[in-house]
């Protein structure tokens, strides 16, 4: 294993990390598995794309609109589709969502044809040296912010009152009722967080990588994998699981072909829910 | 209303969907009282308990809480009028430390770290043990030890109602005691007003003032706890003496 590979797998782990985080807090806390994901990172990856195109402001920067902007999203579809769903039960919500996946496609679709696009940032093909291998600049950036972004979600997490408020929920239902935590506003919240995160994540992804509404089932594929792998509504499992992924991942391809790049992450998920069905930091907490 | 009158509940008609639990129930608590819940299981205490608190809206009737009609409000909203809720089967977060539980507790409250330092010792100092338990998990507490920080923690929101479901149940009679002694403390040292849900009769008609016996749903009798005591109906089905 070189060093060059160790490199890219780290570089891509983070984006994968920061892809993992929102999806597995809205199904681990907010109970949703919400299929629409995938619709919400893409989504947020075009609205970069316009925000460069009129503006020509570099998506390291747009990427803070995408998340507000995906945090409103959020908050609506929660509010006035999903949360009237959840009395159906599971099959509603993930009917709900993946109708919501589907409006959010055509409407790209719509506006942007099915072409992939790239956002071409002026020092997108930059890299500098570290030892005898290159990194690309742009995936370092992206690292870095990936990594920044995880530390705040968690520090928001353990440290606002709402934050503190959606542990209460996640962890006993009644007891937050009890101490007069408003169990639907942090649902809500939690799940546009994980929207707003699904957005930056595709900001970022579009300084990267290309995009068109095709990464909408790539990405709902990682964040199964990912989301399962760390533990459900867990923030350092599914960063832990991000990290792996994207070595596997690398190497998968390296030694076995970017055909089984894939394959060889599925193969993983099915090993880890055999052998840990609580993921790889999911722990065990009291009756929960 | 009377003045002295806290919590009123007019005709309320309640359950779970097309189940109804609740038929007419009308109670008053006065301010400062002790009042007790009694009855076996399935007679509506709880449920009645979570229509006081909003967890449930009932099907009709008003709840009145310092002369505000509060049966729209949902539980939120009431917990932050000053009541603290111990519910069945205590609750508490397992995952986190008992000083965790506690904070949690104050979520309401828009307060200061002094204050709610002053607010734990507070609880440490009427719950000696938990203070040594400080940083232990809640779920590795034994279940006195839990019932204190479930109370502690509805304690923290500095509550003028505080509400126990189930105050005894699971726990053992030296452990009761104490617990007992503590409520009884609360109401005559700091003024809080308390409603104990309470399958064990002897214990609920040693510590309340009033008490009220549900049946089947709705209010099958009600007084003061030394009349209660006394009376037949009492005598043989719950207290078991012929």
């Amino acid at each position: 294993m070189s060093l060059q590979m160790i490199i890219n797998a780290i570089l891509l782990g983070g984006l994968y990390a920061l892809m993992g985080i929102g999806f597995s807090l809205q199904w681990g806390i907010s109970g949703i598995i919400n299929l629409s994901y995938g619709a919400m990172v893409v989504l947020g990856s075009y609205i970069s794309l316009i925000i460069f195109d009129v503006f020509k402001i570099d998506p390291f920067i747009s990427m803070l609109f995408s998340g507000f902007l995906l945090f409103l999203i959020g908050a609506f579809a929660y509010k006035f589709i999903i949360q009237p769903s959840i009395k159906g039960g599971i099959v509603f919500t993930l009917i709900i969502t993946f109708a919501l996946r589907l409006i959010v496609e055509n409407l790209i679709l719509y506006i942007w044809s099915a072409d992939y696009r790239t956002i071409r940032i002026s020092y997108a093909g930059r890299n500098f040296q570290f030892l005898n291998s290159f990194v690309p600049l742009t995936k370092f950036i992206t690292f870095l912010i990936a990594g920044i972004l995880i530390y705040f979600t968690h520090l928001f997490m353990m440290n606002t009152k709402i934050g503190k408020g959606i542990q209460a929920v996640s962890l006993d239902k009644i007891g937050a009722l009890a101490v007069g935590v408003d169990d639907k506003k942090m649902y809500l919240i939690n799940f546009a967080v994980g929207t707003a995160l699904a957005g930056i994540t595709g900001s970022l992804w579009a300084t990267v990588y290309s995009f068109s509404p095709h990464v909408i089932d790539v990405i709902i594929g990682r964040v199964f994998i990912i989301a399962i792998l760390g533990g459900l509504g867990n923030i350092w499992g599914a960063a832990a699981g991000g990290m792996l992924l994207g070595f596997v991942e690398t190497c998968g391809a390296t030694f076995l072909g970017a055909h089984w790049q894939e394959a060889i992450g599925l193969a993983m998920m099915v090993l880890i829910l055999l052998f840990r069905p609580h993921g790889l930091m999911g722990k065990k907490f009291f009756g929960q | 209303m009377n003045s002295n009158t806290l919590l009123k509940t007019i005709g309320i008609n309640a359950g779970y969907g097309a189940i109804q639990v609740l038929w007419d129930v009308s109670f008053e608590l006065n301010k400062k009282e002790i009042v007790c819940f009694i009855g076996t299981n399935g007679a509506g205490k709880t449920t009645f308990l979570n229509n006081i608190v909003g967890i449930l809206k009932p099907f009709c009737g008003q709840i009145i809480y310092q002369n505000q009609d509060v049966t729209q409000l949902n539980s939120p909203e009431r917990i932050k009028m000053g009541i603290g809720y111990a519910p069945e089967g205590r609750h508490l977060f397992l995952g986190l430390t008992v000083e965790d539980n506690l904070l949690m507790g104050a979520f309401p409250r828009k307060v200061n770290h002094r204050t709610l330092k002053e607010d734990l010792d507070f609880i440490y100092n009427l719950f000696k043990p938990l203070k040594g338990y400080r940083k232990k998990y809640a779920g590795n507490l034994s279940g006195g030890e839990q019932q204190m920080c479930a109370i502690g923690r509805a304690l923290m929101s500095k509550p003028i109602l505080l509400i126990i479901d189930e105050l005894s149940l699971g726990l053992a009679p030296v452990v009761v005691d104490d617990l007992i002694e503590t409520i009884i403390r609360l109401r005559d040292e700091e003024g809080i007003t308390i409603l104990i849900v309470e399958q064990d009769v002897q214990v609920a008609l040693d510590i309340a003032d009033r008490g009220y016996v549900f049946e089947n749903g709705s209010i099958a009798m009600e007084g003061y706890s030394e009349n209660l005591a006394k009376n037949k109906h009492i005598k043989t089905a719950y207290l078991g003496i012929a």
